[in-house]
């Protein structure tokens, strides 16, 4: 088979059979705030000797949270080439890990997912939404996620072997079906490192990150909602608030003549992405109060061991 | 040993001796490998005198809680009002230069400095040895009215299983900082100096256990003759007090259940030396039976391939943050990642117990009576007054049992006053990280929120109804796939691959060189109903609980279920928890009669039968969805023939065991309103 330059410097062959590689995804994204769960996630891929192997972990949290940002950050501190597999349903054995396809001459050609160029590039590979993915697909990944490191594809004939620096982990949403992923699989998959709703400065600089042109007022207006809905154990996602941004943005500068005003604008933009009950945070708040009445919500670790209101609590003043 | 191997090791010696007399044992405190160390020096050493970093006025007390130990207890000194002044004005500054951050209430607080009891502290381990040996003691440190701690970072103790004490040692030269000129640290030097000077007239061997920070200043002064400082404070009155058990794990060096495994080992006499790792590993298994038994989970997600990746990920948290051993908030954020919250929550509470403390003793070990312990400090400056009169807790009446409770930096006295604590013994620094962890609500929060409940107002929790929904709708996709599979059709491959390469049929015309390919048409019929039996045989008396729950809105399903009964097991005000013994789901909802008090259903005599019966009676589908651990029984299938219907298994095995238990614990809610806080209280499994 012939292959021109470029081609043939994103082809690898593996026992006589040509794989064509995936391109990888640019890791730009910045993390922004809880150094905490970047810090876990470099602790799975930390390998201390040659026969140690390094974790896959799941990374769980609502959407729009920033699981795969995080995991991008991981792979650009890192120093890695990052792949991105966007797991659904559908989603076939072959497609995570090589699929042919039928090329010019009528001749079949082998692509890599990005899963198994990850494995022979030696890069991080993110199987993002993984919960989605059926058990059938989830299985041809065990021996990878085991001592084993390689993976077998029946399409091609061959088993493709994982480089030492490849390093792997999965997104999950905790909404969506989890129930597909056998406790075999779960338990390679190991730790769950969770994603928690951002501080407020965080959550502020997330914003100004993506949205560096927004008016402070409106980027202070978007971090109350979302802190305040945070507060209410709503699932409005920093990107929620990025969408009422932008919606609202493009709104008042839809007609440079009579632009809308700010606060209208915004107003209109959170129906719009987040419907009519958003609108009521404080309805929310006030009804949760009534219905809490003088008992004390607890209860963190500080709570337990000392009590709400010792003086001993180190989080009493929190 | 080779002669250049001993000369190398009488090098070494003379590195940590400060004359031929003085031999230091230069230690890092609240450690167990150092006071194992401590321990073992000392015994090799059979010195005639050891000399302790502490001040003559803590000896009694000490003394005292030593004879006590396993118990732990806490001798403190209180300090005279406004002993925070130099500390805090210090602090002053480096907020006005932007540094450091202190604590806003500490100044109001009045401050005690201590000495805490604890097997693992080198130095208490070296007075309990001494003591044991009947080898006099000497406490050389000075009496200061104020005691200002100085904390550092130090290399992990764990260093010395690899290490030698005097390579150990050297290695902190670089990172020793001299005191300041004029600081009580070097008051405090040159005093100890001093004193082992004036100790080495009388004893020809002498062991001097000193902080692993101090021992080169100590050591300079003592070669330079520096003259001892003037005497500051008279010196203060110390008293013992008991410490609350669950307070113990901010006192103690180590983990308490690490502590306590020391303290086990000692008394069978058995080796130690790795026990701050191996201590870990056994806390793990204590959790794990703790878990086991509190949760009795059907399936046991904590295996042992689960608690290798826990001590692989618990090791890297550790070298991440430059330590060789994992501290308790590693431990528990590694168990709630690997195990889930319950696990989590079982382990530290397991690391907190530290049985010797356990229960409260009839009578204190040692009552801090007048001029007891400052009665010793003849030839020094005489004291007016016990430092602690009329201050709260220092006049209490005799024999009155003094437990203290331990925080961070501070401590509350038994009549409820709260001091700021200055640790004389101070390791590494601590701080307080939070852990998002809900914990057990206690006993009597149970009982007040049961003698609240309004048995006229339940209703459940939505995301739990979400999440149930969302797997029975899951099991009965896969249920009406397999109604489909017995349609499924090959044929040749022409242009399309349909639903997947036909292997079987392809292999068998391979001597053609055609493909087959599989289709799998839309199934006829649907399902509607699907039953969960989580456990069978179900124990009637375990799930006595057994009820109609309608849907509230188009999206949800008609329940019928049996469960544990909830009113015994509160967890918030007004939210109980319950666990499915078994349930069917209807869908699209409509109302049903009651299956449990149907009389067309009295011919059915488990639970099992009865759940299935009622499914079957009601669906309108042909097929019912049997989602259970083991295969129908004849009995099923038979009573499904009678009413019609047909049963299609799915094997509860081929769903995570993990989510099952997690998807079988519910909540149950006293009335709509407590959904706008229920999720404060509700932890996961």
């Amino acid at each position: 088979m012939h292959l021109d330059a470029k081609d043939a410097a994103r082809a690898v062959e593996v026992q006589g059979v040509t794989l064509h590689l995936s391109q990888p995804t640019d890791p730009s994204q910045e993390w922004i705030g809880q150094r905490e769960v970047l810090r876990q996630l470099q602790a799975c891929w930390l390998v201390v000797a040659e026969e140690d192997l390094p974790l896959a972990p799941r990374i769980v949290g609502p959407p729009g949270i920033g699981k795969t940002t995080l995991a991008m950050a991981a792979a650009r501190e890192r120093g890695q080439e990052l792949y991105i597999f966007q797991c659904t349903a559908d989603t076939r054995p072959e497609d995570l890990l090589v699929t042919p396809v039928l090329s010019e001459g009528g001749k079949i050609a082998y692509h890599a997912s990005p899963l198994v160029t990850a494995m022979l590039r030696g890069g991080v590979c993110v199987l993002d939404e993984g919960n989605r993915m059926s058990e059938k697909s989830w299985a041809s990944l065990a021996p990878l996620l085991d001592h084993r490191r390689y993976v077998e594809s029946i399409v091609a004939g061959i088993t493709v072997g994982a480089r030492d620096e490849f390093r792997c982990c999965v997104t999950m949403n905790e909404d969506a079906s989890t129930y597909e992923v056998p406790d075999y699989i779960l338990s390679r998959l190991q730790p769950t490192l969770e994603v928690e709703f951002p501080q407020r400065e965080d959550e502020l600089a997330i914003l100004q990150y993506h949205l560096p042109f927004a008016p402070a007022e409106m980027l202070a207006l978007t971090v109350d909602f979302l802190q305040e809905a945070h507060a209410l154990d709503l699932d409005y996602s920093p990107r929620d608030g990025l969408h009422i941004l932008q919606y609202a943005l493009k709104r008042m500068a839809q007609d440079p003549k009579h632009p809308l005003g700010q606060d209208e604008a915004w107003r209109e933009s959170l129906v719009k992405v987040l419907g009519d009950e958003a609108l009521d945070l404080r309805g929310l708040a006030r009804r949760r109060r009534q219905a809490l009445g003088e008992e004390l919500p607890p209860m963190d670790f500080g709570d337990y061991l000392f009590g709400g209101e010792s003086p001993l609590n180190p989080g009493r003043d929190r | 040993m080779s002669p250049g191997g001993s000369k190398r090791a009488s090098e070494r010696e003379d590195f940590l001796s400060l004359s031929p007399r003085i031999r230091v044992i230069p230690v890092v405190h609240a450690s167990g490998d150092f006071a194992q160390e401590a321990r073992d020096r000392l015994l090799r050493l059979e010195p005639d005198c050891l000399a302790v970093p502490l001040p003559p006025s803590f000896e009694e007390s000490v003394e005292a809680g030593v004879e006590a130990l396993p118990r732990v207890s806490l001798a403190a000194a209180r300090e005279e009002e406004g002993a925070w002044s130099r500390e805090w004005e210090r602090e002053d500054e480096e907020e006005e230069s932007g540094e450091g951050e202190g604590e806003e209430d500490a100044p109001d607080l009045p401050a005690f400095n201590y000495v805490p009891v604890d097997p693992c502290q080198a130095v208490v381990a070296a007075l309990r040895t001494a003591m044991g040996e009947r080898i006099p003691r000497a406490w050389v440190d000075l009496e200061v009215a104020a005691y200002d701690p100085e904390s550092h970072l130090l290399p992990d103790p764990y260093a010395l299983k690899k290490v030698p004490l005097d390579a150990f040692a050297a290695a902190l030269l670089p990172a020793s900082p001299p005191p300041a000129p004029g600081s009580q640290r070097e008051a405090r030097v040159r005093w100890m100096a001093s004193r082992l000077r004036a100790l080495e007239r009388d004893h020809k061997k002498i062991a001097f256990l000193c902080h692993a920070l101090d021992w080169p200043w100590v050591r300079q002064a003592y070669l330079t003759n520096l003259p001892a400082p003037e005497e500051e404070a008279s010196p203060p009155r110390v008293r013992l007090y008991e410490v609350e058990a669950g307070t113990l794990a901010f006192l103690l060096g180590e983990l308490p259940f690490v502590t306590s495994l020391y303290e086990r080992r000692r008394e069978e006499l058995r080796g130690d030396r790795h026990l701050s790792l191996d201590g870990v590993k056994e806390l793990l298994l204590e959790a794990r039976a703790a878990w086991l038994a509190e949760h009795n989970p059907v399936h046991n997600w904590v295996t042992p391939q689960r608690l290798q990746v826990f001590l692989q990920y618990v090791r890297n948290l550790t070298l991440q943050t430059r330590r060789l051993t994992p501290d308790l908030f590693t431990l528990v954020v590694a168990a709630k990642q690997c195990a889930g919250d319950a696990f989590a929550l079982c382990l530290a509470e397991t690391a907190r117990k530290y049985p010797y403390q356990d229960p409260p003793p009839q009578s204190p070990p040692y009552e801090g009576g007048e001029g007891k312990g400052p009665a010793r400090r003849s030839g020094r400056q005489d004291f007016d007054s016990p430092p602690d009169q009329g201050g709260g807790r220092g006049g209490e009446e005799e024999g009155a049992w003094n437990a203290v409770r331990m925080g961070i930096g501070k401590a509350e006295f038994p009549e409820g006053d709260v001091g700021g604590m200055k640790n004389r013994l101070g390791g590494s620094p601590v701080s307080w990280r939070n852990i998002s962890l809900k914990p057990k609500p206690r006993p009597f929060e149970k009982r007040k929120w049961a003698q609240r409940w309004d048995p006229y107002g339940m209703c459940s929790w939505p995301p739990e109804d979400t999440k149930i929904e969302s797997f029975h709708t899951h099991v009965r996709e896969q249920a009406k796939a397999l109604l489909g599979e017995d349609l499924a059709r090959t044929e040749k491959f022409t242009v399309s691959i349909k639903d997947g390469l036909d292997m079987r049929e392809t292999l068998r015309n391979w001597h053609t060189g055609d493909l087959y390919v599989k289709e799998i048409p839309p199934a006829r019929g649907s399902v509607e109903v699907v039953v969960f039996l989580f456990e069978s045989p179900a124990d009637p008396d375990k799930y006595s609980w057994r009820t109609m729950w309608y849907a509230e809105h188009e999206e949800e399903s008609t329940l019928c279920m049996y469960a544990t009964p909830f009113e015994g097991n509160m967890v918030g005000p007004g939210i109980a928890e319950s666990q499915y013994g078994g349930a069917f789901f209807l869908f699209p909802p409509r109302h049903l009669p009651d299956v449990w008090r149907d009389p067309r259903l009295a011919f059915t005599e488990t639970l099992e039968e009865r759940l299935i019966a009622g499914a079957c009676l009601h669906s309108r589908e042909k097929s019912v969805a049997l989602v259970s651990p083991r295969p129908p029984l004849a009995r099923w299938r038979q009573i499904a023939r009678v009413l019609k219907r047909h049963l299609i298994y799915l094997p509860l095995g081929r769903f995570s065991g993990e989510t099952i238990a997690r998807v079988r614990r519910f909540h149950v809610l006293n009335g709509r309103h407590v959904r706008s806080y229920a999720a404060r209280f509700i932890r996961e499994m």
